[in-house]
Formats: C-alpha cells, sequence, structure tokens
C-alpha cells in the first residue's frame, strides 16, 4: 500500500449536540446595590459574556440563565448557550427575596436538565451562583425551604452552589444558605469575578472522566 | 498471522496543555494461531497515575485471556459445547469476569508497590477476543467497540456508558465493574444470522444472533473519538466515519500478499493512522487522547 491515504479527507465526522454545561447566575438588584455596584455587576457580565466567547468550545457548551431579585424574582435570561448570550444591563429596585430567587433557579435547573435528557443532550453537573448585598427580606420560611432544597440537592450532587457577598452583605446569614462557604467579593471587582466563572466554566466544559476539574483561584477578587 | 490489526493511542492536545502523560493504552496477542485478543484503556483525566493503570489494564486483560485459552479453566471445558450463541456468551461468561478480577488484583498491587491509592490508576478497560466461532466483547466505562459484516452493515457491540454527566463514567477498579460490565457475543457461524435488518444499536448483555452475518472488521476506540465516531445518544456506529478507515485497513492487508516486507507495511499504516488522529480536524472536534485499533481478517485467515 501507499502512505498516500489520505484518511483526513476521506473520513468523515458524526454531527453531535455539544454536551452543555449550564450556569445559573442569582443577582441581586435590591436598592442597595444602585449606583456604582449594579453599573460594575453590568460591566462584569459583559466580561463574561465576551471572555466565554473567546474559548471555542465554552461558547457551545456553556450555557447561561439569569434571575434577578429585589421585591420581586425576574427570569431575564433564559438557558441559552454562551455564542447566543448577550449580557442584560440590569437595574436596580427594592427589597431582597433571595430564598424565592434561588427557588426560582433550582426549578430552571431541573427543567433544563429534562429538556437535556428528553433530547440525549449530555450535560455536566450544574452550576448556581449568588451574588448579594444584603440578607435575605422572603416570607418567613421560604429561606429555609431554600437553604433546605440546595443542602438536598448537593447531597444529591444534582448542582453545585456558590454564593458571594458583596461589600454590605450579611456574611454569617449566606454562610447558612448554602454548602459551600461564602466568598466576599473585594470591593467591586465584578470584572475579575465574572472572568474567573468564565475560566471555571471553560474547566468544567471540557473535563473528562472523573476529572476532578482544578478551578482557578479566585484569589483575585474574592476572599473566605 | 490471520489478522491485520492497526492501532494507535495519541495524547490529546488538551493532555498536552496540561503536561499530562498519555493516559490511553492498547494492547492485542494472538494466540494458539486462531484466537486474537485487543485491548483499550482509558485512564481517568482525575487520577494522578492512569497512564500506568490503563498499561497495566490492557498487558494483565490480553495475559489473562491468552491464559483461558491456552489453559482453560474447568468451568470452560465443563460446561456443554452448545452450539448456539447464547451458550458461547455463557462459556466465556465466567473466564472473562476471572479477567477483570486479574485486572483489579493487578491493578491493587501495583497500587501497593507503588505506595499510591488504587483510585490513582483508575481506568476504562475494552476488552475484544476474536475466536474461530465468532467474537466477544467486554466493556466498563466509556468508548465502543463497533464492527461492520461482510454486507458493509455496521453494528455496535458495545456502548459508552456514561453517568448522569458528561464527565462521569465506570471504571475497572470498582467492585461491581464485572458485574456493570457489558457483555456481548457476536457468532461468526452463517447459520446462526438470521436476515433481519439491524438498527445498528446493539449494546447490552447478551448474544447478538438473530443478526446480520458474520463480522469482517472491528474497530475499538477509546472515549476521545466517540462524538466524532457515533451517532449520540444512541450509541449507532457512524457510517462515513468507519468506511474509509476500513477501507484504509483493507488496502494495507491487500498489499500483504505482494510484499517481501511486512513490517513496513505495518509501519506505514500506523504512521498514516497516527498522522490522522493528530490532524488538526480530529484535535479540532476533541482535545482529549484518542486511541483507535482497527481489525480485519487477513489473507491466511483460519476463520470461515
Amino acid at each position: 500500500m501507499s502512505t498516500s491515504f489520505n484518511l483526513d479527507e476521506a473520513v468523515i465526522f458524526a454531527e453531535n449536540p455539544e454536551p452543555r454545561c449550564p450556569c445559573v447566575l442569582l443577582l441581586d438588584v435590591s436598592g442597595s446595590m444602585s449606583g456604582p455596584p449594579i453599573a460594575a455587576l453590568n460591566e462584569g457580565l459583559k466580561a463574561f459574556q465576551e471572555d466565554l466567547n473567546r474559548d471555542d468550545l465554552a461558547r457551545k457548551r456553556v450555557e447561561i440563565a439569569i434571575v434577578t431579585f429585589d421585591d420581586r424574582v425576574q427570569v431575564v435570561q433564559e438557558f441559552v448557550t454562551a455564542d447566543a448570550f448577550e449580557a442584560p444591563t440590569l437595574e436596580t429596585g427594592g427589597m431582597t427575596y433571595m430564598g424565592a430567587a434561588i427557588h426560582t433557579g433550582l426549578d430552571l435547573v431541573r427543567d433544563r436538565k429534562a429538556q437535556y435528557r428528553t433530547n440525549g443532550v449530555a450535560y455536566y453537573r450544574p452550576w448556581v451562583f449568588m451574588i448579594t448585598d444584603g440578607a435575605p427580606t422572603d416570607e418567613p420560611g421560604t429561606m429555609e425551604k431554600a437553604s433546605a432544597r440546595i443542602r438536598a440537592e448537593e447531597d444529591k450532587k444534582s448542582i453545585a452552589f456558590f454564593s458571594v457577598g458583596v461589600e454590605g452583605a450579611d456574611m454569617e446569614r449566606l454562610q447558612t444558605v448554602a454548602v459551600r462557604s461564602p466568598l466576599k467579593l473585594k470591593g467591586l471587582s465584578f470584572q475579575e469575578m465574572f472572568l474567573w466563572l468564565s475560566a471555571s466554566m471553560q474547566q468544567v466544559s471540557q473535563s473528562r472522566p472523573d476529572e476532578q476539574v482544578a478551578l482557578p483561584s479566585p484569589a483575585g477578587w474574592g476572599e473566605v | 498471522m490471520p489478522w491485520m490489526v492497526i492501532g494507535e493511542s495519541v495524547r490529546g492536545t488538551g493532555h498536552e496543555r496540561r503536561s499530562q502523560p498519555c493516559q490511553d493504552a492498547w494492547a492485542w496477542k494472538e494466540i494458539n494461531g486462531d484466537h486474537l485478543c485487543v485491548a483499550v484503556a482509558d485512564g481517568a483525566g482525575s487520577a494522578t497515575h492512569s497512564d500506568v493503570g490503563a498499561r497495566t489494564a490492557v498487558a494483565t486483560a490480553v495475559e489473562r485471556v491468552a491464559q483461558s485459552i491456552i489453559a482453560p479453566p474447568e468451568s470452560m471445558t465443563n460446561s456443554p459445547m452448545l452450539d448456539s450463541p447464547t451458550g458461547e456468551l455463557e462459556r466465556w461468561r465466567s473466564p472473562l469476569t476471572q479477567v477483570i478480577e486479574a485486572v483489579q488484583q493487578e491493578l491493587k498491587l501495583t497500587a501497593q508497590q507503588q505506595e499510591i491509592s488504587l483510585r490513582n490508576l483508575a481506568c476504562t478497560l475494552l476488552i475484544m477476543l476474536w475466536t474461530p466461532s465468532g467474537i466477544v466483547a467486554l466493556q466498563v466505562g466509556d468508548g465502543a467497540i463497533i464492527g461492520r459484516n461482510h454486507r458493509g452493515q455496521m453494528v455496535a457491540l458495545t456502548q459508552p456508558q456514561q453517568g448522569e454527566y458528561a464527565n462521569q463514567t465506570l471504571f475497572v477498579i470498582e467492585d461491581n465493574a464485572a458485574d456493570q460490565a457489558q457483555f456481548v457475543y457476536w457468532s461468526s457461524n452463517t447459520s446462526n444470522h438470521g436476515d433481519t435488518e439491524d438498527d445498528g444499536n446493539n449494546g447490552g448483555d447478551r448474544p447478538c444472533a438473530d443478526n446480520i452475518s458474520p463480522l469482517s472488521h472491528i474497530a475499538l476506540f477509546s472515549d476521545g473519538l466517540q462524538r466524532l465516531a457515533l451517532e449520540l445518544p444512541s450509541g449507532k456506529p457512524f457510517d462515513p466515519f468507519f468506511a474509509p478507515l476500513f477501507s484504509f485497513l483493507d488496502q494495507a492487508r491487500d498489499s500483504l500478499s505482494n510484499s517481501t516486507d511486512p513490517k513496513e507495511i505495518f509501519n506505514n499504516a500506523a504512521n498514516t493512522l497516527e498522522t490522522f488522529l493528530r490532524s488538526p480536524r480530529v484535535t479540532a472536534r476533541t482535545d482529549d487522547d484518542l486511541t483507535l485499533v482497527l481489525i480485519t481478517l487477513a489473507p491466511n485467515s483460519l476463520a470461515p
């Protein structure tokens, strides 16, 4: 035989949907976030969009949804892949309905997983990433139920829930919300935080079987 | 030799970036001139020594399969020679379960010797055994073993085994690996094959009897090629992926008969396969380690 057999030209690849790496952002837009914090958060979201799109695999694999909360809980972005994501410009309002927002976020994840399964799309463990500068002001009981739900889903490895406190956040209260310890944002380094989140999502979305993903250090923007 | 076997394991571009070694391995052995065993293993990305694990697993697997043919265990010689695919599947179950146990033992020993945890040797394991009466396929974890019959139809002997998440699978170090393994027998006896059309989707623990004629070609591959080579989630082999690869293998085999230097033909073919696995078109789609082994019957085949 000759070595001229060009497999590179002859072999055609199957087209399979990319495995998806879902990430829900739960963003506090209560009144206290108004002014520089919300402006920095909006800039951070833009950096998140741009950075994810620099990675050829991540832009097709990472899916973003955004839930905002003040006195109402709004899904401002349903799940969309990074290449179709356009960072919204958020505005601030009143109270901090954190518990209700957590329930909405976890519902989004549950429904998205069902859609993946129906369509035979492989997926990675979803991330829920909450940013707040206050303490929950939900109806009594809502926050406790939300916390219990986070714990149950972390136990089943259904999600990974991260929380970040902005200046003014009740860090002690936040400590009780989720399983993982909250991180305190240094000043308004939302940009650095979102670049970290983007880098982490790139790692996760390209991890292979049993790979314990080594996440980048959050030292540039957060402290325990 | 009655089979043409061309295979390569190459380090993924992602592994190069992270300075990880190639954690895939493969091995083959011809036994008694009428049996061929090929094994492929893919070491877990998170395991520090999974390259060692994968190499140990494939070497142990082909050795132990060879032993069970050269000196069959009592369970094999005692069991009645049922002339049926179900009988053949059952006849192989116990010796191949012992092969998995032997691989586990060897990995435990390696872990002790190197003073590392067994988890750091985690890998998948795919075994294909071509006997005069048929083909046995066994798989723990992801990747797949596919075949093509004399009529050019593709069949999936095994399927990738995945957990809920895309980065989860089953490894041979797990206690329940033998129970969870896919175990399939495909008869080479034409009378055992009906003419029923097949959807090419045969993963499972059963003989493939009422199916489409004996197989002439086999491919084993690790999970890095999965999304290029299979239609997911069904796991059906993607014909335009394999057809050119098998033509390439046939061409290499045919050139053996009028060559004075078979070694050169094997080397050239292996180089061509390696070049393909390292080509930008492939690495743009997958940055994982890649293993692909292609097998077909050669001119002096002892098979019918």
